[in-house]
């Protein structure tokens, strides 16, 4: 039999299809028996029903259009491009040397040179265009050599700011072990909370059997008859509900932090079942029962 | 739209299509408002956080790894902007009241009781905490599973089902005030 508050998780997961057959057929057997639980379904099918009434909501206007005005966001207009005055304008190079100046500006297709060194020698523009390509061609090199030179000498650099970055979490989560340690034990005995208090009662925990390693810190608590397990300030697990009048123990284990196992009892304190919970998996096994 | 459009769309914006990106935004707009105004209670916050989220998909749509799905990645951003600005907004000022400039669907009109009924609903789930919140406005706006929920807040899906059944016990509780007030 279950009691009337897991036939209320029960109820809600039937209304979305996520209860499985075993399951159904223990909320049915309650439900004979429960009228407030069968009053408790239909409320929740009238709620139901309600919330697919809840409105549509209507902006007045596009926000992407907005941003796209304030020029946040690209525009999709194609550029108007007017056939007759056609200019091609390239960025421009200019040298600081002025005798050896060289303007890019390209106006109707023509180059124009502010010196006269290519006349001077008899090139035609053609010649010229692919002189001043070969000498960039040329200079790629150098430059490139020039810059891995630069770039060898910085990645060193990088590397030890590197290795001092990844080293500074596992010195840190040593000392936050070593804390945890000194102030925890390693088994919790979860403590039940209050119905009204919905915010879990923390208790940080550190398995001081690890080796002193960058194990992660987890934080586990017990909220309204599950287990849970958060790491940096993130859920990352959570148990399903177990029967309210079960007691639960839990600890890590002995040779892995990253596992939880908890136990259930029964009101005579007899085991009820034991699980295993790994963290990092993110799965869960049931590895003893009564 | 059809997901498979959607994904074709986001391809084409990753590669640098504008037509493709203004599409895509324009089809994830109104998702996004929705959230942002049943969250946040009204429609000025409401515009605020889509003006962030849409930059936000925007700004981040390279990093988007197409075997995640589209809708709950930008749920994901949605409500994370909304945690924020809720946050922010609770630092500021205590709110004072909600305003839900909401027009009720037609066939309801004549349906009094129904209709108050979801008025207080309304502003029941603008009460909820933003964790029971979020997963109640995934689930019954936008018809996520429970997969997609847990996967766009980024939680386990057993928290997914704890906080559907407790945000759906709280609203549920209003529903039965009213009933006891009826009567």
């Amino acid at each position: 039999m279950i009691t009337c508050e897991t036939a209320k998780e029960y109820i809600s997961l039937k209304l979305d299809n996520e209860l499985d057959k075993d399951s159904i057929m223990v909320l049915d057997e309650h439900l004979l028996a429960c009228h407030q639980c069968q009053q408790y379904e239909e409320d929740l099918q009238k709620l139901d029903q309600i919330l697919s009434y809840l409105p549509e909501v209507k902006m007045e206007g596009s926000i992407v259009d907005l941003l796209i005005t304030e020029g946040k966001l690209p525009s999709i207009e194609q550029p108007t491009i007017e056939q007759s005055t056609t200019e091609y304008k390239s960025p421009t190079l200019k040298e600081s040397n002025n005798t050896n100046a060289i303007n890019f500006e390209n106006h109707t297709g023509k180059f124009e040179s502010k010196n006269s060194w290519s006349k001077s020698i008899g090139l035609k523009p053609w010649h010229k265009t692919l002189l001043v390509a070969s000498l960039m061609l040329a200079l790629i090199p150098i430059y490139y050599l020039a810059n891995t030179q630069y770039m060898s000498s910085e990645s060193s650099q990088e590397k030890s700011m590197q290795m001092a970055i990844t080293e500074a979490p596992i010195a840190e989560s040593k000392d936050q072990q070593l804390d945890a340690g000194e102030n925890m034990g390693i088994t919790g005995f979860a403590v039940e909370d209050s119905a009204q208090n919905n915010e879990a009662s923390m208790k940080e925990m550190s398995d001081s059997n690890a080796s002193l390693t960058s194990a992660p810190v987890y934080q586990v608590a017990e909220e309204e008859h599950q287990l849970v397990v958060i790491e940096q300030e993130r859920e990352i697990y959570r148990t399903a509900p177990w029967d309210a009048g079960l007691r639960m123990e839990w600890q890590f284990s002995e040779n892995n932090s990253n596992i939880i196992i908890y136990s259930l009892y029964d009101q005579k304190n007899q085991l009820v079942a034991k699980y295993q919970i790994d963290l990092v998996k993110k799965t869960e096994e049931k590895i003893a029962e009564k | 739209m059809n997901q498979q459009e959607q994904l074709e769309w986001v391809q084409l914006a990753k590669a640098g299509d504008n037509q493709a990106l203004i599409l895509l935004l324009k089809s994830i707009e109104p998702t996004i408002y929705k959230t942002a105004f049943y969250f946040m209670g009204n429609e000025h916050d409401a515009k605020d956080v889509t003006q962030d989220a849409l930059m936000k998909v925007y700004t981040k749509l390279h990093t988007f790894q197409e075997k995640a799905q589209f809708k709950t990645w930008v749920q994901r951003i949605t409500t994370n902007l909304c945690m924020d600005y809720f946050r922010k907004r609770r630092e500021e000022i205590s709110i004072e009241g909600s305003e839900l400039p909401l027009t009720l669907n037609e066939n309801l009109e004549e349906d009094v009781e129904t209709r108050l009924i979801l008025e207080e609903v309304i502003i029941e789930i603008n009460q909820l905490s933003p964790a029971l919140r979020a997963v109640m406005i995934l689930r019954h706006l936008h018809e996520f599973s429970y997969q997609e929920i847990a996967n766009a807040l980024d939680i386990p899906i057993n928290t997914v089902k704890s906080h559907l059944h407790r945000g759906r016990d709280q609203l549920q509780a209003v529903m039965n005030k009213r009933k006891g007030g009826v009567h």
